[in-house]
């Protein structure tokens, strides 16, 4: 054994030290690079000469800045036709902001894996995509830039502008702020798409006025009960057929809104009180248990998919397949259109829920964004760049829809669509994908057959219907937390497919609710509650309740809402 | 002399040394690479001591003592995602050592050559299903609604992915299914390269074939089974990651059978992109690994000393 | 000889058996790559599938060149890295399993030791890809991980060490033989059922690896290999259908359907399945060492 110990230490000492060679010397060289562009000056505005400095370098048009650009790509593009778009793009990009652009496409499997990793390890990086729960991590290993700083720049109210002060900066955590959101609708109002010859045929359609709707929210709003003599007439109807595809994704924002502040583990009962800021714990209240037994009910009678516990297919996979009447969704204005695309079946959305409308809370505002990289060698440039994705209509409708002309045309109303020849089968370039990035209010309006110019004013205009979170604006941080975020996640999951899909059944529901706060109190919920009580305490006692905006509030009082 | 183990003609170190350099020179090449690939980032596993800054690297990051181990264990998982990990690996190499080598037999006994490579060629190919799509084959045959097993096996059908005691059976056979190969192969040229004339001596004895096997091949087997049990027991904290999230689908309701530690660091970390704490869940994984393998070792050692693996 | 016995029934009744264990997942895998897409979702994975479909190979011979690309990526890759794993690890096992050589027991730990512990992925990324810039090379498919294994290594060492009788050896060396003269001529050709199998293991490694072109390979798709076009498409429907965006469940919609998935899975193991039968004359070739000896 003598020898083995002696071997041992002498594997531990050459690991550390040649370790120390290999790994520390390139990681603290880019420490050493990047440390003063991290803290530089962030108010030096773009001279007039045509020439920018900044702290860290001085750019011009024969000397852009070359900067990566990283993005999810959700759909497939021609790798050539991309590399256009960029040479294109930088025609305009160089002479204008003296920034030369490389894009950096991720897949939506990259970018929920490995690029996380890269992060870690300090790759050079500019702009690059966030998502909400991931990005305190990201934050905590000081591989994000602080937006707050950039704010004040001419840029920066350039961006306030356009987003509005609270939008602009609600993706902050702690006063850090790490990136910008999408521009997109972030109320989750939400209902049934539903087969439109079945409903036609069980006389549906005439008696809810189902062929009316658009899709576009005008206030006509079921409850939920509704939607249970439907599923029975189906089944009566067609027993063949599954009356409501469910899956193993999460689908309680159909059913009630509660502010999840970031993670469900301590929420505000908005559902109860509007103005509650007393974190609870969202498997106590009674929207929970109402919608677990409403679902188990569906699921014993057979409504409900049978392997919804467990199934990850998607709703347009299971609608083609013809023996799947209907699906839970959020619903916008133009859902319907595109619902029925990738559906390839007709059909109609009709809103359920027991409240008027949803609210709005800081992670379905802040859910998709761009960040800037703590790597990127000028973060100064890499927020020019970001606010040019919020303001100059000219990048996003480079990066969003490709060159004029040949990828797009722009129509005699102002929206765009496919140039001629150029179809969704065989498109090379087209993202579509301003929902996770950047401020697509500002490009066209991608005119499918459906929509018109004014079809940015109607997605926004989707958000007033809405009432706010008094926290919104409040993303609370779990760093110190994450022990009993990782065991609370693996409590909830134990019972979360089975209760948010009715699977459990009626008998069971009452039973494994109990299971399930039993495990969450064990896994520390009462200190995760705590905590984030005093976190929000703290940030309500800086910056004040969230007020929903008078023109909300007068929407609201107006709207034809129809209750039942 | 055991026949385990060649000897190089005796004499003084100098003399060996000067004679076998060449094997030396013959180790570097792997040796090399083993160094850059394994032993540079192992000098990484300091992390698990620190709160990690992507910035700051590994080693500018500031110490932060033993925070890290924390959600391992103070965690009411704690107990079951270890003992889950631990019986599902025992269990996985007694079937398929056992397994492997009662195949190992039956094939190398087969008298059909044609037969012969049908088996062999069979026994490797789950070897080619990855774990995405091997949850799906098994999902074909369980699921609720659709599955196999339920539309034409059973008349009351069962729901498998929130039945946790079936689990530890499915697993089980799954994984003898997909793992049996790699042990049996290793068994058939070890058996392949038993000198004939043992075998031709014992027949002459009048053995039969279970004394054959008794006598000749398990006794040759001997040395790599032993080996191969004191590698899997170095491992023996660690998990397939596939087959424990992507066949069980990731099903919480059957958490209490399928959590290992390495979904639990998953499911916990990965998306949290924590570098500490994933550090200080492989350190633990580890360090417990090599204390059983150094104890086991000294059990072989004391038993039979030719067959140790250190 | 031997003859047909109960032994040989039973033995091939339960290998027949097990086979056909094996066999029958493939053949669900495939049966449902020509199912028709909507009986697939509707009635599940069946070996008798109601309607037939080639949609799916259609879709997948429509795209083409990025499938040949990565196959000869797979191929390639596979082949040398094969190649150079087996020639190191014989190397590599040779000494080791030379009980007398000075300092062996220290060689073996320091092997040994690498499969107890690991450094984890991002010390591992950072200097593959800062110290030795393989990102978005051939390399990053080669060289991470896959190159040589310990278990291997340990492997071949004891089937050196075991299977091969000392007076071959202790011949050689009153021959006056090299060392490295010995390993050629009586190691290594008497090692063939293990560096056989040992190859087909580190092959099927190489094969089935998709972690390497997920970390290192990112700007340059083109050298994505089989699994890695699988795996992202898989995984991009499993993330995507089961966000909580609801915008990125119907970006899911967009990509390619089951059936697709099981199509190319079933390509992608499709040529091993094939070659297999070329390399078993390898395998099973029982070595008479008593002839060599005398």
């Amino acid at each position: 054994m003598k020898a083995f110990k002696k071997v041992i230490a002498v594997v531990l000492a050459l690991m550390m030290v040649l370790a120390l060679v290999a790994c520390g010397s390139s990681s603290s060289g880019d420490t050493a690079d990047t440390a003063p562009a991290a803290t530089g000056s962030s108010d030096a505005a773009p001279a007039s000469d045509g020439t920018t400095k900044t702290a860290v370098g001085e750019y011009s048009e024969s000397n852009p800045y070359k900067l990566t650009f990283t993005y999810v790509e959700f759909y497939e593009q021609d790798a050539a036709e991309r590399q256009a778009v960029v040479d294109a793009l930088n025609e305009y990009m160089i002479p204008n902001y003296n920034i030369e652009v490389e894009f950096y496409p991720l897949s939506y499997t990259e970018f929920m894996t490995n690029f996380g990793t890269s992060i870690m390890a300090y790759d050079e990086y500019d702009v690059i995509p966030v998502f909400y729960s991931t990005v305190s991590s990201w934050i905590n290993a000081e591989a994000m830039v602080d937006l707050a700083p950039y704010m004040d720049t001419a840029d920066g109210q350039k961006i306030v502008a356009a987003l509005g002060q609270e939008t602009a900066t609600v993706s902050s955590i702690n006063g850090f702020q790490y990136g910008l959101p999408a521009m997109k609708e972030s109320v989750e109002l939400g209902g049934l798409w539903m087969r439109a010859d079945i409903c036609d045929e069980l006389g549906l359609t005439e008696k809810y006025d189902l062929d009316k709707s658009d899709g576009t929210y005008t206030g006509t709003i079921y409850n939920w009960s509704v939607a249970g003599d439907i599923f029975a007439q189906v089944k009566a109807a067609h027993p063949e057929m599954t009356p409501l595809y469910m899956y193993n994704s999460d689908q309680s924002p159909r059913f009630y809104f509660v502010d999840p502040l970031v993670d469900r583990f301590g929420v505000l009962d908005w559902q109860a009180d509007h103005d509650s800021t007393t974190v609870v714990n969202e498997f106590e209240t009674e929207s929970f248990r109402n919608m677990c037994h409403l679902l188990a009910d569906w699921y014993d009678k057979g409504y409900i998919f049978g392997d919804a516990a467990t199934d990850t297919q998607g709703t347009a996979t299971m609608i083609k397949a013809g023996n799947t009447f209907s699906y839970a969704t959020a619903i916008k204005p133009g859902f319907l259109a595109e619902a029925n695309a990738s559906n390839n079946t007709d059909g109609y959305a009709m809103y359920f829920g027991d409240q008027v409308e949803g609210g709005m809370a800081s992670h379905s505002c802040a859910f998709f964004g761009f960040g800037i990289a703590d790597s990127s060698k000028d973060p100064e440039m890499a927020f020019k760049f970001l606010s040019a994705l919020y303001t100059d209509p000219v990048v996003m409708n480079y990066w969003q829809y490709g060159i004029e002309g040949v990828d797009y045309q722009v129509l005699d109303d102002g929206t765009a669509y496919f140039a001629d020849g150029v179809d969704n089968s065989n498109f090379k370039y087209y993202q579509n994908t301003g929902w996770a990035g950047g401020n697509q209010f500002i490009s066209y309006v991608w005119n499918d057959g459906t929509k018109d110019a004014g079809y940015w004013d109607a997605l926004a205009a989707h958000n007033n219907w809405t009432y706010y979170s008094p926290a919104f604006g409040f993303m609370w941080d779990s760093s110190d937390y994450t022990t009993y975020i990782t065991a609370l996640n693996t409590a909830l999951e134990t019972y979360r497919a089975a209760l948010s899909t009715g699977s459990v059944g009626s008998a069971n529901v009452d039973a494994t609710i109990d299971k399930l706060n039993d495990a969450l109190y064990a896994a520390g919920l009462q200190e995760v509650i705590d905590a984030k009580q005093a976190q929000l305490d703290a940030w309500l006692a800086d910056n004040g309740p969230t007020a929903t905006p008078q023109s909300n509030l007068d929407l609201i009082a107006t709207g034809e809402y129809i209750p039942n | 002399m055991s026949n385990n183990g060649k000897e190089i003609k005796s004499g003084g170190k100098t003399e060996a040394l000067k004679r076998y350099w060449p094997l030396y020179l013959m180790f570097l090449p792997g040796a090399i690479y083993l160094f850059i690939n394994n032993y540079i980032p192992m000098g990484g596993l300091i992390v698990a001591f620190k709160s990690y800054s992507a910035k700051k690297g590994i080693w500018g990051s500031a110490w932060c003592g033993l925070d890290n181990f924390k959600f391992l264990f103070s965690t009411p998982d704690a107990w079951v995602i270890t003992r889950n990990t631990l019986l599902y690996n025992l269990a996985f190499i007694l079937t398929t050592t056992v397994v492997g080598i009662i195949f190992a037999i039956f094939i190398c006994d087969c008298i059909s050559k044609r037969a012969q490579k049908i088996y062999q060629s069979a026994i490797l190919f789950p070897y080619l299903m990855s774990s995405v799509v091997l949850g799906y084959i098994v999902y074909a045959f369980l699921s609720n609604s659709t599955g196999i097993v339920n539309n034409t096996l059973l008349s009351e059908p069962i729901n498998w992915y929130a039945t946790p005691n079936a689990w530890p059976f499915i697993l089980v056979f799954v994984n003898l299914w997909k793992g049996v190969g790699y042990g049996c192969l290793i068994y058939i040229s070890t058996i392949n390269g038993i000198d004939t004339a043992l075998y031709e001596a014992a027949t002459l004895d009048g053995a039969t074939k279970w004394q054959q096997i008794k006598n000749v091949t398990l006794p040759e087997l001997k040395p790599t089974v032993i080996t191969l049990t004191l590698m899997s027991i170095g491992r023996v904290f660690y998990s397939d990651f596939g087959l424990f999230y992507q066949v069980t689908r990731n099903s919480g309701m059957i958490y209490s059978t399928t959590n290992v530690i390495d979904t639990y660091v998953y499911r916990g970390l990965m998306e949290q992109n924590n570098v500490g704490m994933s550090a200080a869940a492989g350190f633990y994984q580890s360090i417990c690994g090599f204390i059983l393998v150094l104890l086991a070792n000294q059990i072989v050692r004391k038993i039979s000393s030719e067959n140790a693996l250190l | 000889m031997k003859k047909v016995d109960a032994y040989q029934i039973v033995t091939n009744i339960i290998m027949i058996l097990w086979t056909i264990i094996i066999i029958a997942p493939f053949l669900l895998l495939f049966m449902s790559s020509i199912t028709e897409e909507n009986v697939l979702v509707a009635n599940g994975y069946s070996f008798f599938p109601a309607k037939f479909s080639i949609a799916s190979y259609a879709y997948i011979i429509r795209s083409g060149a990025t499938i040949l690309k990565s196959y000869a990526v797979s191929i390639g890759v596979t082949a040398v890295g094969t190649l150079v794993s087996v020639i190191l690890s014989a190397m590599m096992a040779y000494p080791l399993s030379l009980r007398n050589l000075p300092g062996r027991r220290v060689l073996m730990f320091l092997v040994f030791f690498t499969m107890l512990f690991s450094g984890g992925i991002v010390p591992s990324y950072i200097m593959w890809s800062n110290t030795f810039h393989i990102k978005d090379t051939i390399f990053a498919q080669l060289l991470p991980n896959l190159l040589l294994s310990a278990w291997n290594v340990m492997m071949i060492r004891t089937y050196f060490s075991t299977s091969i009788p000392d007076a071959l050896y202790e011949a050689a060396e009153i021959d006056g033989a090299s060392q490295i003269r010995i390993f050629r001529i009586i190691a290594l050709p008497l090692g063939k059922p293990i560096l056989v199998t040992i190859g087909t293991f580190a092959g099927l490694g190489y094969w089935n690896d998709w972690t390497n072109g997920l970390y290192y390979i990112s700007k340059n798709k083109d050298l994505y290999n089989v699994q890695n076009l699988l795996n992202q498409m898989v995984q991009n429907i499993q993330y995507l259908a089961t966000s909580t965006s609801s915008n990125a469940n119907a970006a899911a919609a967009s990509l390619p359907a089951t059936g697709i998935q099981m199509a190319i899975a079933f390509v992608a193991i499709l040529p091993i399945m094939l070659i297999f039968p070329f390399f078993q004359k390898y395998y099973a070739k029982g070595i008479a060492v008593g002839a060599v000896k005398g």
